[in-house]
């Protein structure tokens, strides 16, 4: 008898197992940075960002049991901005130094970390096409690495641009997210990332190439507005974006954009494994490409976190609106399209859930949802005028 | 009997998916119109766009102030109602779903689920029940056992929340919509419609507005703005309704003690800053605080934004040049932002009213500078926005700088001038003397406009060169008469006046030959004006000391001359000195609905993660005991048949013919 609920809890004890020593660990840092963190800089912040600095500890936590490998990446990006900004502050905080420490120069001042990510992306979405077609297993293992490696240079480049805003000047010092060109960098960022929570989750790498190919098209865009356009340049930030909640509302809402990217992604894999498998079902492409149920799962499940998230982002930016611009509506393009965009996904689950549709008008539609989702983030910055006018290309 | 259904048949149409579908798709088409087709703008500046026939068509549509028209303001109501009757019929059913077990399912019902299989064990219900009772409920399932004629079953079900996610979802929406209908103005609407209360449509001043379109403070909701000038207070805002507007009383007075503006190394605007001061009226209570984007004063019921700014009545010191006059005898003239002069010259009588005032004017700095001082942006500094209006009504609008600005390093004083808003500016570029002053350009041009002072100039000049004085005293008159004939087209009309008098006097084929002479001519006698008049006034002592800058001087100023005759009625206004006077424009607003915005909101969100994150599962343990031996069905289903509900439907089929193995395994050693 002993031995049989013994094996019955073994559920509940993984749980903790898995926590294990590194998850106490991981936790202790966490507070160790935060309180580190609040030290050095609580007499710079106002209370809301006093809350956020504290609710970040639990959230990193709660993330780092929910996805341990998590907690690697975020090592790393901490021990790589920490190395960037001992070298600043080594070499006298001052910001010509990213052009003549080598390090900086070469590796981690926030545009050629930019240029690393950029560069490690677009090997990764070559390397998973390499090893869909070859079906190699080491080819993909390097495929996910770069692609680990690229978001780690993003995040770091992230961190880097925000320490070097103060460095030009203390007065243009801002969380680099305020920008078409830095919520591009974050795009591509968290596609990546959650990209790879699903990657882990559902052992298969064959749908690396098909959701990197639209972080790829991101950094396309970056290239060409990095180098035609100089967009790069650190500006400081209009009156209506000094804001606390800019902190909450851009990420969440690129948590949303990320997944239904990758959605719409998954669901041009769906299509195109259906049709050969309607053609043959036995080619190699076919047997190698996950199933149509686990596609079918995968783009419903990122498709709901996406909607989640960007329900709460919606919500976030009506209370920053009720805050900067005395109504937390105002039928503002950004605000409508966003709206769209929700009633869109909201109908997709809702015929999901409620009749049952599967496969390819499913798929069809996580498409068509996302070129919505495109003209809400681009297309109104382009074509139409309103409150969200920063940002415009 | 009969009127029943036809309520039913109504109350199911409310609460049907397909209008709920198409009250959020005509939702949606509503939205995207209104993002293409700017809102709420003057109505004149539709007509320009569609046509004065569609402008009016659409306007009866709402297009032009598309969320607060009629229909779509149905179409909301509509979807409050959809969704409730929607949230009414189904949550009974998910109530009663949430606390059944479905125990008293039947064998044939089980083996229909998604999961299922059939496991021979040969140890007693009885036996194994307690034990698997106890693994369900440590796993966080609720369990019930059901004895049926046929059999034992236990049924065990976790994730009901998942239907609390549902009710949540749908009324957090409702609550979002009934605060968002509160804090519109469908009260101010339905007053309208009964006539106690009408827009105003003129601009008057306030004492001369309409009763019916001044609004008590008690009003439920509104979002309305104003702007006050520095030192001044107001306890009103304006609500723009249609084409009008009215006058919302507030309860308190807001006073501005300053406005003004930071800026950021580059020019840019870093915050709008507008120190206030309010003082119920009721109470006397007073609150002093520094407004900011971003951070509103909260009062009450009452938030008081910083949204705009512009200028505030700025006391302008001005020079007006009258440019077809024969004297240098400038104007002078005190006035302010907002205020309308008079101004009778020998050429007609003129309205000039003054517009704007910018004190800061960023522009792209051109690449020379950029390199020189490494900023991107230049500021022109200050400028006067004003329209000169003759008596026909006909306006001129121009916006003229204050101080000289470089041009391709050279100084010049720049004023543009249009003739409607839609048109671009046409810049007038006089050169600044080496004093960076314009009294060399006046000098000038007036002495061209002085026919006596240049003829006598002119005369005296021809004398004296040694190449004209040998020509007979009749040919020098001669001479001189063409000069200032040619001067006299010049001034008139531009370089343009020579052209047109060649080509309507001169035969065609000699057209070419006497142009480039009288340009020739007109050039010598101009030159020969600028040279004597800098001489008369001791810059130089002899054409010879003509420096680089004065050659380059008299070529930006023939272009400016060339240009004049199309600058409108011939006044400049140079601006001597100013006093800043800003204005700060608020925003009121009262929004009882704000906190229910957000109450649903919070349901919203916490309903939508209880949906996607938490499934309602439900597995069955049914032991046969219509047949002989124990033949178990275990069955297992979640509300989305997800891949997670087979994986662990195996996990318990494995535990449970775990059990039965071991379960017998012990019962023999027993």
């Amino acid at each position: 008898m002993n031995t049989i609920e013994t094996s019955f809890n073994m559920e509940q004890d993984s749980w903790l197992k898995r926590f294990g020593w590194f998850g106490w660990a991981w936790s202790l840092l966490v507070v160790l940075g935060a309180i580190a963190t609040w030290l050095q800089y609580h007499t710079l912040m106002d209370v809301y960002e006093k809350a956020i600095l504290i609710g970040a500890v639990p959230t990193f936590i709660w993330l780092g049991a929910f996805w341990p490998s998590i907690r690697h990446y975020l090592l790393a990006v901490a021990a790589l901005s920490l190395l960037g900004k001992w070298l600043y502050v080594s070499g006298g905080n001052d910001i010509a130094l990213q052009d003549q420490v080598f390090l900086l120069k070469y590796l981690i001042s926030s545009q050629s970390a930019f240029m690393w990510m950029s560069a490690l992306f677009v090997m990764a979405t070559a390397a998973y096409f390499f090893a869909l077609f070859i079906r190699s297993e080491f080819a993909g293992k390097i495929a996910s690495g770069l692609t680990w490696a690229g978001a780690i240079f993003g995040m770091t480049g992230m961190m880097m641009r925000w320490y070097e805003s103060y460095l030009i000047n203390p007065d243009y010092g801002h969380i680099p997210i305020s920008s078409l060109y830095e919520v591009f960098i974050l795009f591509s960022v968290i596609t990546a990332l959650v990209y790879l929570y699903f990657e882990q989750k559902y052992k298969t790498r064959a749908l690396g190439g098909f959701v990197m190919l639209i972080v790829s098209a991101a950094i396309a865009f970056l290239l060409w507005y990095t180098f035609d356009r100089e967009a790069y340049h650190i500006q400081p930030l209009v009156p209506a974006l000094k804001s606390h909640w800019m902190k909450l509302h851009v990420p969440t809402n690129f948590l949303g954009y990320g997944a239904f990217a990758l959605a719409a992604m998954v669901g041009i894999a769906y299509l195109i494994t259906d049709r050969l498998a309607r053609k043959n079902p036995d080619s190699p492409f076919v047997r190698t490409m996950p199933s149509l149920e686990l596609m079918d799962d995968l783009m419903y499940k990122s498709i709901a976190f996406g909607f989640a998230f960007f329900t709460i982002a919606t919500i976030l930016g009506a209370v920053w609106a009720a805050e900067a611009w005395g109504g937390y509506w105002s039928w503002d393009p950004k605000e409508t399209w966003a709206l769209i965009v929700w009633l869109n996904y909201a109908a997709w689950l809702h015929i999901r859930m409620s009749k049952g549709w599967r496969g390819r008008p499913m798929a069809w539609w996580a498409i068509i949802g996302l070129l919505v989702t495109t003209f809400a983030f681009l297309g109104v910055n382009m074509f139409l005028s309103g409150l969200h006018s920063y940002g415009q290309l | 009997m009969h009127k029943i259904s036809h309520w039913r048949a109504l109350y199911d149409f409310l609460g049907s998916m397909n209008l709920a579908v198409t009250l959020l798709v005509m939702l949606a088409i509503a939205s995207v119109i209104g993002t293409v087709v700017k809102q709420s703008e003057p109505f004149q500046n539709y007509v320009i766009k569609f046509g004065p026939f569609w402008a009016e068509v659409f306007d009866k549509l709402g297009i032009f102030n598309i969320y607060s028209t009629g229909w779509f303001v149905v179409v909301i109501l509509f979807l409050i109602l959809s969704t409730s009757v929607c949230v009414i019929r189904h949550v009974p059913v998910f109530v009663r779903d949430m606390k059944s077990f479905a125990e008293k399912l039947s064998k044939n019902a089980l083996l229909h689920q998604p999961n299922h299989a059939e496991i021979a064990c040969k140890t007693s219900a009885e036996q194994l029940l307690p034990t698997l009772q106890a693994q369900f409920q440590a796993e966080g399932y609720k369990t019930k056992v059901h004895q049926g004629e046929q059999g034992i079953t236990l049924a065990a079900k976790k994730g009901s929340f998942n239907r609390i996610g549902y009710f949540l979802t749908h009324v957090g929406i409702i609550v979002i919509l009934a605060g968002a209908v509160m804090d519109s103005n469908l009260l101010l609407k339905y007053r309208v419609l009964t006539g106690q209360a009408e827009p105003e449509t003129r601009s008057v001043p306030l004492s001369e507005v309409n009763p019916k379109a001044v609004l008590p403070p008690d009003n439920l909701s509104f979002r309305g703005s104003v702007t006050i000038p520095e030192g001044r207070k107001a306890d009103f805002v304006f609500l723009p309704y249609d084409r009008g507007y009215f006058v919302q009383m507030l309860p308190f007075e807001l006073i501005v003690k300053d406005f003004h503006i930071d800026y950021y190394d580059t020019g840019m605007p870093k915050a709008y800053k507008t120190q206030l001061v309010l003082k119920d009226k009721q109470t006397g209570e007073t609150i002093e605080k520094t407004l900011e984007v971003n951070h509103p004063l909260i009062y009450g019921n009452y938030a008081i934004y910083q949204s705009s700014f512009s200028d505030g009545g700025t006391r302008l010191n001005l020079k007006l040049y009258p440019l077809a006059a024969a004297e240098m005898q400038p104007v002078e003239m005190k006035t302010a932002i907002n205020q309308v002069e008079k101004l009778t010259t020998n050429r007609g009588s003129y309205r000039l009213e003054f517009n704007d005032f910018k004190l800061h004017n960023i522009v792209p700095a051109e690449p020379e500078e950029e390199q020189a001082t490494g900023k991107k942006m230049h500021n022109n500094g200050p400028k006067i926005v004003y329209k000169i209006r003759n008596k026909q009504g006909i306006a001129w609008e121009y916006e003229t700088y204050m101080m000289p600005n470089k041009q391709q390093g050279r100084w010049f004083f720049i004023s543009g001038v249009r003739n409607a808003v839609s048109e671009p500016y046409r810049y007038l570029f006089l050169p600044a003397d080496e004093k960076h002053s314009l009294n060399r350009f006046m000098a000038f041009l007036t002495l061209l406009n002085n026919d006596q002072k240049h003829l006598h100039l002119l005369a005296r000049y021809i004398k004296t060169d040694p190449d004209f004085a040998k020509l007979p005293i009749k040919e020098q008159a001669m001479q001189v008469q063409l000069w200032q004939n040619l001067i006299k087209l010049f001034r008139d009309r531009g370089f343009k006046g020579v052209d047109e008098f060649v080509a309507e006097n001169v035969p065609e084929d000699k057209q070419k030959e006497v142009r480039e002479f009288y340009l020739g001519q007109l050039f010598m006698a101009l030159q020969t004006l600028y040279v004597q008049m800098l001489k008369q006034q001791g810059t130089i002592k002899n054409r010879k000391d003509l420096s680089d800058f004065d050659k380059q001087w008299f070529k930006d100023a023939l272009l400016a001359i060339n240009s004049l005759p199309t600058y409108g009625p011939q006044i400049f206004l140079k601006l001597d000195s100013f006093e800043l006077i800003e204005a700060t424009g608020l925003q009121v607003t009262k929004s009882p609905g704000k906190d229910i915005v957000y109450l649903g909101s919070l349901m919203l969100t916490l309903g939508v993660f209880l949906l996607f994150y938490v499934r309602q599962r439900r597995i069955w343990v049914h032991f046969d005991q219509s047949v002989s031996g124990q033949h178990v069905i275990l069955a297992g289903k979640d509300n989305k048949n997800t891949p997670e509900m087979e994986k662990e439907f195996k996990h318990w089929q494995q535990r449970l013919q775990a059990l039965c193995e071991a379960s017998s395994h012990r019962g023999k050693t027993a």
